[in-house]
């Protein structure tokens, strides 16, 4: 890619006390992406995203927003970056609408059309002049949206987005995301625990462990997938004498076994096994799953 | 410059949303009210002047009620975002950190400034309603509106101390209380250490500005208004640099 990153950060280090948290972490992301920021509790998700956001100053390395600098030109880095930290937190005690005035006061820039306009994408409407003591916590989430909206931002960071929303709210979320990221050029990054939902919505993903990055992978399009390598499951008897035909590696499951094979493969593998005359009762195949690629890459390991 | 002014805009509209602080709008409209019910109706034997004279000094009450309300919002203005958690979507704005601490000092000082005038302007409209025909301006006005300004820099230096508390320590009870106690025993504890040479370079020993209203010179060269504004300067300097230096290197991590 020859696009300017909207985000580089170069060797970022974060050390608290005598503990490391970030450990010379560098990534960039790209204008039109949405990334998928993985990783288990305590691995410095938030972290990072409070670095990146200028919460927290890392303790070494630099961190470039459109290529600014954000320790040297604050304000004109951030200017760039919309967010969402943790939860959605506004002020209880006024209204949508006024949470937004306060908001949009900040940023040069943001006329009072852009606040309706923004309004109107989040779907609230019909609520915005009601205390926010009186939302829902998918009405948060969607003023949460749009605070981060507001000021156009090139990069937008989501922490646990869709925490709160209903199977309808989320889907809808989804779409808006990806018209963003495809319609207006802005780079997503979405921290989240929920494998599937990344999966659904990202194009990229880091996954990140001890503060270190341990795994990057491009989600493919569907169509991609199936042409590639897959698991298959196959349930046999006797699986002891499959299992010695079989020339790459596998995994024993109950009843039989599992490979990661092609297209081809599989036809051929089931030819060999009935000229063994070995008794085949199924043959799954499954798309290795993100979860599947988490905890490989994890080894699910518990915070340390 | 211009942000600021809208930064400040915020906090005002912040403040203003809150029921809490009409509430404490309304205690301190009482106890202005209060204060004119409890005026004796007819002193004997005192000229109209001495009973206009004799209201205006003896109605200072409302102004403790000022620095104690300017207290408790020094100490939860900036401790409510962080307990709140808006703190995490209030400085990931194009507004240096800086700008958000002063903006919300600021206000505070305004507000202390802003009842301090409806104070000034409502009493003395309330002498005038019961003292008609006292000629204006004279002498006891001039000693009130001293008094009404030296208690604002009771105020302003009270916030100050608060803010500073409220901002390094990230605790508003801690604030609220020591300022307050600092605030009501400030006389106390200077009658208390009066025998020490030292104790009167203690800020706390100064707070009580208003007694120079009438007078200006002390008992001592050491004790006048000016060597009060002084020791009291110095600390000023201190709290708002240290609150300053705190607040801009911070890390968010609640």
């Amino acid at each position: 890619m020859t696009k300017q990153p909207v985000v580089q950060l170069e060797n970022i280090s974060k050390v608290i006390g005598n503990k490391t948290i970030i450990d010379q972490l560098s990534f960039e992301l790209y204008p039109g992406e949405v990334v998928g920021f993985l990783g288990p509790n305590g691995a410095g998700k938030t972290t990072t995203i409070r670095m990146i956001v200028g919460l927290m100053a890392p303790t070494s390395g630099k961190i470039l927003i459109e290529g600014i600098d954000i320790d040297q030109e604050f304000e004109k880095a951030i200017r760039h970056v919309g967010a969402i930290v943790e939860n959605p937190e506004l002020y209880k005690y006024m209204s949508g609408y006024n949470n937004l005035v306060h908001y949009a006061r900040m940023v040069d820039g943001v006329t009072d059309e852009r606040i309706e306009e923004v309004i109107e994408l989040v779907g609230l409407q019909n609520r915005i002049e009601q205390k926010v003591k009186t939302y829902s916590l998918g009405m948060r989430q969607r003023l949460g949206l749009a605070q981060a909206l507001l000021h156009k931002p090139r990069l937008l960071i989501l922490d646990e987005p869709t925490n709160g929303l209903d199977p309808a709210g989320i889907r809808e979320f989804r779409d808006y995301l990806r018209y963003v990221a495809d319609q207006e050029g802005v780079c997503v990054l979405v921290s989240s625990h929920l494998l599937s939902e990344i999966e659904l919505m990202c194009d990229r993903t880091l996954i990140i462990q001890s503060g270190k990055l341990i795994g990057e992978k491009q989600i493919q399009v569907k169509q991609e997938k199936s042409q590639g390598q897959k698991i298959v499951r196959f349930e046999v008897s006797p699986v002891d004498k499959a299992v010695s035909l079989l020339s790459s590696t596998y995994q024993a499951v109950s009843d039989g076994f599992e490979v990661e094979m092609g297209r081809e493969a599989v036809a051929a593998l089931v030819q060999k096994l009935v000229a063994e005359n070995i008794q085949i009762y199924a043959i799954e195949t499954r798309v290795k799953s993100l979860e599947d690629e988490f905890l490989e890459i994890t080894g699910g390991k518990s915070v340390d | 410059m211009i942000k600021f002014v809208r930064l400040i805009q915020n906090e005002n509209m912040k403040m203003f949303s809150r029921v809490s602080n009409w509430v404490m709008v309304g205690f301190f409209f009482l106890v202005i009210l209060f204060n004119v019910a409890m005026t004796p109706a007819d002193l004997p034997n005192a000229s109209v002047e001495d009973q206009f004279s004799y209201f205006l000094s003896g109605s200072d009450s409302p102004l403790l009620v000022i620095t104690a309300l300017s207290i408790i919002w020094a100490s939860s203005i900036m401790a409510a975002e962080f307990s709140s958690g808006t703190i995490k979507l209030l400085l990931i704005r194009p507004v240096t950190r800086v700008k958000i601490l002063w903006s919300k000092y600021t206000l505070v000082v305004l507000y202390a400034l802003g009842l301090t005038i409806i104070y000034f302007l409502l009493t003395l409209l309330f002498a005038y309603i019961l003292y008609p025909g006292v000629s204006f301006p004279n002498e006891s006005i001039t000693i009130f509106a001293k008094m009404s300004g030296l208690s604002f820099i009771e105020s302003l230096f009270m916030i100050t101390l608060t803010y500073f508390l409220a901002v390094t320590s990230y605790n508003r009870s801690l604030a609220l209380g020591v300022s307050l106690f600092l605030y009501l025993m400030s006389s106390v504890l200077a009658f208390v250490l009066q025998t020490k040479p030292w104790s009167k370079y203690l800020f706390f020993t100064q707070l009580n500005l208003t007694k120079y209203a009438s007078f200006d010179g002390g008992i001592s060269a050491m004790n006048t208004l000016s060597f009060s504004l002084c020791v009291l300067g110095v600390y000023f300097i201190l709290f708002i640099v240290a609150t300053w230096i705190t607040f801009a290197s911070r890390d968010v991590a609640s």
